[in-house]
């Protein structure tokens, strides 16, 4: 009776175990497809130039863990392009808003330096950015730098991220490192130390330090004879 | 044993003498006189002589006992000199210290004497604590010189040997001196980062971004409880040896009213020791070390150290080198616990990395235990330089190569002489016999007096005799007397020829017809009483 019962409860722990496995393996799957999805903001319009046309959208999640990198992605759709001219999309910036802070925190910009010939030419700019710190929440502003041979000045244009949502939250689920492992200290505090270490350890073991040397040289005797034995 | 051994009482007295010295641990001379011998004993490893004097005197054999070379104790007062010149250099002469400092980044006086010591203070402790080590062990000697003079008369006429129980006190404040520099030596690699120059000290903080009272607050709470399970496990393996090394001997004498439980008892013995080592250690580093120490943390010392001490004699019945793992362990899993602690607090830094070579630190004492077992090998089982930071005299009588017998076979030796006493106690309970032929040719009136003697004896017990019973016999006799004062020296007189015509082969009896009349007087008394 008893061994059933502890078979049942081992073969209970066993699925448990299992169910908990596959059901952990699976969620990470999900979750990187969750953030691969993410949220796909307006479509915004631009002009330049009075006769070329280009729209532009950023998919990205909607909230952010803290120090955990983020796809966003950028995808600049041109629409309206006369034959025989181009235009160039000379350099794309990145600005995080802050709710309470009037400076933007600017992120590392891509430059494409792409010229686009035809229509319906599609330009993607994928970005790995992390959630900015101490915020619960923030906004993104992208500058995009471009120009068109009916205008070849350069031309700003803006737009926000998420645009029709007012701000990308930041979860801070995730704990902080709970595990701060010094290092040695400098060599010059510590090959002093280490000296002095040395030297305690030195007339501590003395005793120890002793037999060893003892045995050593018994060894030592012992062999020498056993070789004159040989001879 | 053979008949060519134990003759005269003053061989048999100095034989046990003898026995009984190397039961204590010691070396042992002997010199051979007519009426006197001397028996010279000196402690193997830590040297102090004791001189037993056997003489042998009309009524037995007497003994004297003298200490010699005190002045050996004294020696015990050198660390403590060394640290008080170097408290006053540091006090009068710090530009020594500076300039030592300025080329090689360490101020030899501030690693040895903490960063901030309390001068007067250690002028004060230094010396009390020198005189506090130095007297009690000349009293523990004196002590214990005392009871082997007072107890030796009844040990050589064959009662057996005990040994009073031991002082305690002074035992464990004897054997916490050498504790007391081993966690000296630990303190100074604690704190020695703390008292480096300043263009090095400043690195170290920038490094670990840390204040500099912040790191020293947490390295003075943990060197507390590490001090404390250090001392008070080491104190366990220490006085367990010393117990060990006086063998059932001291054990015996414990009083039966206040004898509790030899387990519990031990426990308790190593548990006040500690308080007294805690103590010692609390005073002397509050001066150099522990400046900032609160009350809290005093308590916490006490308690982890008493505490640890428990523990560590638990451990040591289940075995000696558990002790060892045990604190090895304590450094692992502090040194974890630190690590999480530090994510909010980095004062634990310098801890987790001093941790890390204390655990080596703990490897390479333990490693001493090797010792012990080369020691035996000579004859020797002192545990004098367990945790001496530096075992000096044992040093030297290694290297002298001095031959010693070994103590080993003092437990058997001791057990043959009380084998022996009980082969004599034995035949003097057996029922006597007397061969009245052999009396007859002592003397002239022998046999009669012997005759005499038998019908008192009779008039007062049926049965038989052995020695013992005539012995408490003559003693009753001298009592029916008391009336009669005047036949008393006489009859003690008798007494004294009876005992010779029974037991002396080569006496030869005088005025035979005046003792036979004594013992006619004395019959006659014996039947009007009885």
């Amino acid at each position: 009776m008893e061994e059933g019962k502890t078979m049942k409860f081992s073969k209970l722990i066993i699925s448990l175990f299992v169910l908990t496995t596959t059901l952990s393996t699976l969620s990470i799957p999900i979750g990187v497809l969750g953030e691969e999805t993410g949220y796909t903001s307006p479509l915004n319009f631009f002009q330049i130039g009075g006769d070329t046309n280009f729209t532009a959208y950023v998919v990205a999640p909607l909230s952010w863990e803290l120090n955990k990198p983020v796809n966003l992605t950028l995808y600049i759709n041109v629409t309206v392009l006369p034959e025989g001219s181009n235009m160039t999309i000379v350099s794309l910036s990145y600005s995080y808003n802050l709710p309470n802070s009037p400076y933007p925190i600017y992120q590392t910009p891509s430059t494409p330096n792409e010229m686009i010939t035809e229509a319906n030419q599609q330009v993607v700019d994928r970005k790995i950015l992390r959630a900015p710190s101490d915020v619960e929440e923030f906004n993104i502003t992208i500058k995009i730098i471009a120009n068109s041979s009916s205008s070849p000045e350069n031309q700003e244009f803006e737009m926000e991220f998420p645009g029709d949502l007012p701000y990308i939250e930041v979860e801070d689920t995730s704990a902080n490192p709970i595990i701060n492992l010094p290092g040695f200290p400098e060599s010059r505090t510590f090959w002093r130390w280490i000296l002095i270490f040395f030297v305690a350890m030195i007339i501590m073991t003395l005793p120890a330090s002793y037999v060893a040397f003892m045995k050593i040289q018994q060894n030592l005797k012992s062999r020498k004879k056993k070789g004159a034995k040989k001879k | 044993m053979s008949e060519k051994e134990t003759t005269s009482p003053l061989e048999r007295g100095t034989r046990k003498m003898d026995v009984l010295m190397r039961a204590f641990g010691m070396r042992t001379r002997i010199f051979k006189g007519s009426s006197r011998s001397i028996v010279k004993g000196t402690r193997k490893i830590y040297p102090y002589e004791l001189n037993a004097t056997v003489i042998e005197t009309a009524r037995g054999v007497g003994i004297r006992i003298q200490l010699e070379k005190l002045w050996y104790t004294f020696l015990k007062f050198i660390p403590f000199l060394l640290l008080i010149i170097i408290s006053l250099l540091s006090y009068f002469v710090p530009s020594i210290g500076d300039n030592i400092a300025s080329v090689t980044g360490v101020n030899p006086f501030k690693l040895v004497l903490g960063s901030e010591p309390g001068f007067i203070g250690l002028w004060i402790i230094l010396p009390i604590l020198g005189l506090i080590f130095i007297g009690v062990e000349i009293l523990e000697r004196i002590i214990r010189a005392r009871y082997i003079q007072d107890r030796m008369p009844r040990f050589l006429s064959g009662a057996e040997w005990e040994i009073a129980e031991p002082p305690i006190v002074l035992d464990t404040v004897s054997t916490s001196s050498n504790l007391l520099w081993f966690m000296y030596v630990v303190m100074i690699l604690i704190f020695a980062p703390l008292s480096f120059s300043d263009w090095v000290y400043t690195k170290f903080l920038e490094v670990y971004k840390v204040e500099s009272s912040a790191i020293f607050n947490t390295t003075t709470l943990i060197s507390i409880l590490d001090i404390a399970i250090l001392s008070g496990m080491m104190f366990a393996i220490l006085y367990m040896n010393y117990e060990k090394f006086r063998g059932s001997l001291d054990r015996k004498q414990f009083r039966y009213d206040v004898r509790v439980e030899s387990q519990v008892r031990q426990m308790i013995q190593i548990a006040t020791g500690t308080t007294i080592l805690a103590t010692f250690e609390l005073v002397l580093f509050y001066f150099m070390f522990w400046n900032n120490i609160t009350v809290i943390q005093v308590i916490i010392f006490y308690v982890l150290t008493v505490a640890a001490s428990v523990l560590g004699t638990w451990l040591f019945w289940q075995k000696e080198n558990y002790i060892f793992i045990a604190l090895s362990i304590w450094f692992f899993l502090s040194d974890v616990v630190m690590i999480f602690l530090n994510a909010n607090d980095p004062s634990y830094s310098w801890m987790i990395i001093c941790h890390l070579f204390l655990i080596l630190f703990i490897v390479g004492i333990s490693l001493n235990r090797y010792f012990e077992g080369y020691l035996a090998k000579k004859g020797m089982y002192e545990p004098s330089w367990i945790f001496n930071p530096f075992p000096f005299f044992a040093f030297v009588i290694l290297l002298k190569k001095k031959k010693v017998r070994i103590t080993k076979s003092v437990d058997k030796e001791l057990e043959e002489i009380r084998d022996e006493e009980m082969v004599t106690r034995v035949r003097e309970r057996e029922p006597l016999t007397i061969d009245i032929d052999k009396i007859k040719k002592k003397g002239k009136g022998a046999d009669k007096i012997i005759q005499y003697y038998q019908k008192i004896l009779s008039r007062i017990v049926t049965g038989e005799f052995s020695i013992l019973s005539i012995t408490t016999l003559n003693s009753q006799i001298l009592e029916f007397l008391r009336e009669k004062k005047e036949l008393v020296p006489q009859t003690k007189e008798l007494f004294i020829v009876i005992d010779k015509l029974l037991w002396e082969d080569n006496y030869k009896l005088q005025n035979g017809s005046k003792y036979v009349k004594i013992a006619e007087q004395m019959y006659e008394i014996v039947i009007k009483m009885r």
